[in-house]
């Protein structure tokens, strides 16, 4: 399961990175992809390839996501990455069953960060009550790098119905969470959060924090 | 920086205290920038967090929430940001800081950024000053000239082009002088931009030396000065365009015929009828209609010549420019037309028969409703109708029973207006 993928260029790195992170090349899962009860394993299948990717390459295979959701990112995915199809269309698929909505909350918490982020990121994307509730669930969370990547996959989701949850958030106590929450809110540009935002901006002692806050301001009007 | 930062401060907390309670009915930006905008009926920039942001722009110790904060006073567009953001611009330490807030500054398009962004082209970093200067063309401002003009003299030349390129953005006559002398910049992509900025302008002031850069030893910019000169259309500028017609390269010479049309001076006549001639038939062609625009009857004679031309595409437009000279009979070459083998001619000459009106042209006009082609019958019935000749009458009684009916309407249509 190793992926010591060659940089060659970033546009030919992008889709080899999500093939390779989230569908493990040699073995295709799209094949392997079901209805009903095989969406959580998939999920899981899913889940476990990002373990243990490097930094760099987990941030491509983020981009490559995002971009197949319309993220508007620089990167390119050619139709060459054809098994990455099977997971876009699974994901679209949640949004009517929700099935995997389990394992990907579970993985807001893996040890590992390429998992946590993909899981964020995948749930984000996922448009389903239940998605959006497993979401602000882990947001209060007792460890601070799930309530994290809740924040992030609640910025993903851009649903008005995160604003009071996320605004209780921007006093988290971790850094890392204000941050992300501040970025949520600029995300789903809600008026509410103006004001909390301005007094994180004024007040909050951490720099990335204000960063995000005055970035979410400047999105918000 | 102390005394500055204490000023930072005077210049927020007014607006603060002052605007804080109720939100903004009004965009303030449209008012301060005149009424170029548009009002938008968008909900105003929320004050408290506008005086967060300036806080945080001027006072936080971090750089990149200082940059974070210029770039959110650069979305929200607010005109009220400006003293903050010019603030910025001239004392932030850091670099990234004074670039993002010269981009808000131009994305706000306030005239009160002119003396913020004004002093910063004489900054020692080049990317600065070449973002200063596209601020400058987007608050496009008539008081932005004048710094904008002096940016033409800096030693990087992507900044003297962009800042010809704000000039010819911003269209006013002060910049005139200034791109002269930018027309005779070493760089030939300098001047040609020069010569753009003089053509969008439009003012007549430039003709002369743009009339000198005709000389100029670089292609692209004689297109483009002879470009500018069409779009000025002065009288002043024929005898240079003339020149121009005899120019080494086909592109100019063409370029020229057509700004000569532009300028529409019967004075350009006899150097356009010998254009008529030229080896090139796009020149040929642009000639041709060039004469056609003039409409002066001193040019029938070299325009029926050429409907004999090799070229197809300069005998169509020489039988349109015949059409549109007010003649009183049809050259003979004209008539001789009505019969040639391309449709697109014979259309032509039977649309610019009618036009003149030429009473010896019926007998043609008559076989032309013997014609495959029924546009042709239609524009004949209508160029006979046009015609007061016995013989037009009988032809368009015949036209009634022709087998399309948009013909015979136009045949009846013009028997009821006539007779």
């Amino acid at each position: 399961m190793r992926r010591d993928l060659v940089w060659v260029t970033l546009a030919v790195a992008a889709p080899a990175a999500l093939s390779a992170v989230l569908l493990g090349g040699a073995t295709p899962l799209g094949a392997q992809t079901g209805r009903g009860g095989a969406d959580a394993d998939f999920a899981a299948r899913v889940i476990e390839q990002a373990r243990g990717t490097n930094e760099f390459m987990c941030e491509l295979a983020l981009r490559s996501i995002d971009n197949r959701f319309g993220g508007g990112y620089w990167i390119h995915v050619p139709d060459a990455a054809i098994e990455q199809r099977d997971l876009i269309e699974w994901v679209t698929d949640q949004t009517e069953s929700a099935e995997a909505v389990p394992v990907l909350s579970d993985a807001l918490s893996d040890r590992d960060l390429c998992v946590r982020r993909v899981a964020a990121r995948l749930l984000g994307h996922v448009k389903h009550p239940r998605a959006l509730e497993a979401l602000l669930d882990r947001l209060r969370s007792g460890d601070a790098e799930t309530r994290q990547m809740a924040a992030i996959g609640l910025g993903h989701q851009d649903d008005r119905n995160a604003v009071e949850a996320l605004l209780r958030a921007l006093t988290d106590r971790a850094a890392t969470v204000r941050a992300a929450v501040a970025w949520a809110l600029g995300e789903i540009e809600d008026r509410r959060a103006i004001a909390a935002l301005t007094r994180a901006l004024k007040e909050d002692p951490d720099p990335t924090v204000r960063r995000q806050a005055a970035r979410a301001l400047g999105e918000i009007y | 920086m102390r005394t500055l930062v204490m000023a930072a401060v005077a210049i927020v907390a007014p607006l603060a205290s002052a605007l804080s309670p109720q939100p903004l009915v009004a965009a303030s930006r449209d008012l301060i920038t005149s009424g170029t905008h548009l009002t938008i009926a968008s909900q105003a920039v929320d004050t408290a967090a506008l005086a967060a942001l300036m806080d945080a722009l001027l006072n936080d110790d971090d750089p990149g929430v200082r940059r974070a904060a210029a770039r959110a006073l650069g979305e929200l567009e607010d005109a009220r940001a400006v003293p903050a953001l010019g603030e910025a611009l001239q004392r932030d330490a850091e670099q990234q800081v004074r670039l993002t807030a010269a981009w808000a500054l131009g994305e706000i398009e306030s005239p009160r950024a002119i003396e913020y962004l004004t002093p910063a082209l004489n900054d020692d970093d080049v990317q600065l000053r070449r973002r200063v200067v596209w601020a400058l063309g987007e608050i496009d401002d008539s008081r932005a000239v004048e710094s904008l003009a002096r940016a033409l003299d800096d030693r990087d030349v992507e900044v003297r082009r962009a800042a010809i390129h704000a000039l010819g953005e911003i269209e006013s006559a002060n910049a005139v002088d200034p791109l002269l002398e930018a027309l005779r910049d070493t760089d030939p992509q300098i001047r040609e931009t020069a010569a753009w900025a003089l053509g969008e302008i439009e003012n007549s002031r430039a003709v002369a030396g743009l009339v000198d850069a005709l000389e100029d030893s670089d292609t692209d910019v004689r297109l483009m000065v002879v470009w500018a000169l069409g779009s000025i259309e002065s009288g002043s500028a024929v005898a240079g365009l003339a020149a121009a017609l005899k120019d080494e390269e086909p592109t100019v010479r063409r370029k020229a015929a057509w700004a000569l049309g532009e300028i529409e001076h019967s004075s350009a006549v006899e150097p356009l009828m010998q254009a008529l001639r030229d080896e090139n038939a796009a020149v040929r062609e642009m000639a041709a209609w060039a004469l056609g625009e003039i409409e002066h009857p001193r040019a029938a004679d070299a325009l029926a010549g050429a409907l004999t031309d090799s070229d197809l595409r300069v005998r169509r437009k020489a039988i349109w420019a015949l059409g549109e000279i007010d003649l009183r009979s049809a050259p003979p070459a004209l008539i001789e037309a009505l019969a040639d083998d391309d449709l697109f001619v014979r259309r032509a000459a039977a649309y610019a028969v009618g036009e003149i009106a030429d009473p010896t042209a019926v007998p043609r006009l008559a076989a032309l409703l013997g014609d495959d082609d029924s546009q042709i019958r239609r524009i004949a019935v209508n160029a006979l109708a046009e015609i007061h000749d016995p013989g037009a009458y009988e032809v368009l009684v015949a036209a009634l029973k022709d087998e399309d009916p948009v013909v015979r309407r136009a045949a009846a249509r013009a028997l009821g207006r006539r007779y």
